[in-house]
């Protein structure tokens, strides 16, 4: 690959984590949000029992969310680690 | 409670290895570069777990327990909040933080914005969320002494407030760095300790946890209801907005991200913090619902904040309480020590070197200044936690995260991603949301009704982040957009280099070439 294209494709990779940045941190922030709305307005879903004798929608959702918030910055930064590797090998001149 | 020797006796040790790391610190540094941010030569990992440390802090460990234990399903807002910050942080600020800053946060904000303003901005908003959560936690820590040490109040206050002082007056931030792994090493062996013992008393079963917890409540409809902690939706929804944040925009934390060599490790920092983080307060849920299932109902010896002290004499015995106790009072001494160094680098480093100095001081000159902030903010707020001892503080303890959502980060976020701000917008929209913010919690129930006895709040809800947000960021729309001065055509056209050196510093060596000239105007021209 030419240092042009090189180039080109690293400007294009910039742009999209830009937008996953962007993309990423709305959801954490809606679900967050969300999910404090729900419990103050104390909707009668969190309490109803899902699994087992007592553990409730409001547990699985918050052990869901923590999850999804690992995934994401999983995902992130996956993709910001090919960014690196393709700005090292643009400074090392391959 | 009467005192106990193995608390006393881990305390003393963990003391003991923070002198030696002072003492090792302050050999090994030489400049503001040491002294601010530890030379650079922090790694990921430690910088992750040291992040998590200054997060960690007793009342997200002794507070979110209790929670659970007195209140039931409500303490997963904690849960969740606790780690809501930091993928945000991670998305937004890390990686262009650490490109565009040296060693405070303002440093990235007066890369293209003018630099006097947004430094007095800056440090306005960072010595107010240092000395409230400051006092917060020199009141808890004074507390707790008093119950687990039998030692009087007041010399708990003065013996924190010395060691605070002495970790960043002789160590600067590489001291506090080592001292915050060493913490958030214990407290995270302790609370998985823990666990793993309440976790053997019921079978390895966490839905019997959960069902002894409720099985002993008076009202166990009442326990697995939520909305028991915030009373209204829109209390709620700002607390949220503050937990979502806030953590992005807390000056001590936001310090931390030039403790690294670059970018990627400030990436990779937050990596690893946020998962530390997630799995404590994911282990730190166990934990309350274990209190609730084994502890006794009624009052608790030392009050409700106590219930997680307990619960380890529960599960382990006096040797896991004093354990217990002891980390609970290191924890402090570190988030203290974290909090003092990023109060002091505001006076020092944004208000004596760029704001009266003009930027040309020597290194020795502005570390010796920071050294005596250090000594003036300790001793004000050894005060002021004296003074303060039989308040209910709780209100002090929301409000770093409430300012730190309100003005550092959409001041921050609004200068790396938007190329429409400029430095008036900033300026006003800074501190439009540092006031509103101040305002609004004084006149809220918290403040207006429980300390200052009135009998009706001016202001109907418990947070006001939901408001104060929107006050900095509507204010810095408008004034950027209205802005037609020439420094407000220089913020903007400036733009375009910093987003280039934000993402390429540290990698690409060319990039570096294109760094805004420091021809910026003067506050008297705002």
């Amino acid at each position: 690959m030419t240092d042009t294209e090189l180039e080109i494709r690293l400007d294009r990779l910039r742009r999209r984590q830009r937008v996953l940045a962007w993309r990423l941190s709305i959801l954490t922030f809606g679900v967050t949000v969300g999910f404090f709305a729900l419990m103050g307005f104390n909707a009668p879903v969190l309490s109803r029992i899902v699994l087992g004798r007592s553990v409730t929608v409001a547990n699985v959702l918050a052990a869901a969310i923590i999850l999804v918030f690992l995934l994401s910055i999983g995902l992130f930064g996956r993709r910001a680690t090919r960014i690196d590797e393709l700005m090292n090998s643009q400074k090392r001149g391959e | 409670m009467r005192s106990n020797p193995v608390a006393a006796s881990i305390f003393a040790g963990f003391v003991l290895v923070t002198l030696v790391i002072t003492y090792w610190s302050n050999r090994r540094s030489a400049g503001t570069k040491d002294f601010y941010a530890a030379g650079g030569m922090i790694t990921a990992r430690q910088n992750g777990l040291a992040i998590a440390g200054d997060y960690l802090s007793a009342a997200s460990f002794l507070g979110t327990i209790a929670v659970f234990f007195s209140v039931g399903v409500s303490g997963l807002l904690y849960v969740v909040g606790g780690v809501a910050g930091w993928p945000i942080a991670m998305f937004l600020i890390g990686e262009r933080l650490r490109n565009l800053g040296r060693y405070t946060f303002s440093d990235a904000l007066a890369y293209r914005l003018a630099d006097k303003p947004v430094r007095i901005l800056a440090a306005a908003s960072t010595l107010c969320i240092t000395f409230s959560y400051l006092i917060a936690q020199m009141v808890g820590a004074g507390t707790l002494v008093q119950v687990l040490f039998n030692i009087p109040y007041a010399y708990a206050v003065v013996l924190v407030g010395t060691l605070m002082m002495g970790y960043v007056i002789f160590g600067g931030m590489l001291a506090t760095t080592w001292i915050q792994v060493v913490k958030a090493t214990l407290l995270l062996l302790t609370t998985l300790a823990m666990v793993v013992l309440a976790l053997r008393r019921f079978g390895l079963d966490l839905d019997a946890i959960l069902g002894g917890a409720v099985a002993v409540q008076p009202d166990p409809v009442r326990y697995l209801r939520p909305g028991q902690l915030v009373s209204d939706p829109v209390s709620a929804i700002s607390l949220g907005i503050a937990f979502a944040l806030g953590p992005a925009g807390l000056p001590h934390v936001l310090m931390r991200f030039f403790t690294v060599k670059d970018a990627r490790s400030a990436r990779r920092s937050l990596s690893y913090a946020t998962a530390i983080i997630a799995v404590f307060q994911l282990m730190v849920a166990v934990l309350g619902y274990a209190a609730a299932a084994l502890l006794p109902r009624g009052p608790l010896p030392g009050g409700v904040n106590m219930a997680a002290i307990h619960l380890a004499g529960a599960l382990g015995g006096e040797a896991l309480l004093g354990v217990t106790a002891a980390v609970v009072f290191a924890t402090i001494l570190a988030v203290v020590s974290g909090l003092m160094l990023a109060g002091a680098s505001a006076v020092s480093h944004d208000l004596y070197k760029h704001v009266l100095k003009h930027g040309q001081t020597g290194e020795a000159a502005e570390i010796r200044v920071s050294r005596i902030a250090t000594v003036l903010l300790g001793g004000g707020v050894i005060g002021l936690a004296i003074v303060f001892q039989h308040e209910n503080i709780g209100f002090l303890a929301t409000l770093p995260l409430v300012i730190a959502a309100s003005v550092n980060f959409p001041t921050l976020v609004l200068a790396m991603h938007w190329n429409g701000l400029t430095t008036r917008g900033a300026v006003a929209g800074g501190f439009a949301g540092l006031v509103v913010s101040i305002v609004l919690l004084i006149a809220s129930n918290k403040v207006w009704m429980d300390i200052l006895g009135h009998h009706q709040s001016l202001f109907p809800y418990e947070y006001p982040t939901l408001f104060s947000l929107s006050a900095a960021l509507s204010v810095a729309f408008f004034v950027s957009v209205t802005d037609r001065s020439s420094c407000g055509r220089k913020d903007r056209l400036s733009f375009q280099a910093q987003l280039v050196y934000s993402e390429r510093a540290g990698n690409d060596a060319s990039v570096r070439s294109t760094r805004v000239p420091a021809d910026r105007p003067s506050i008297q021209n705002l």
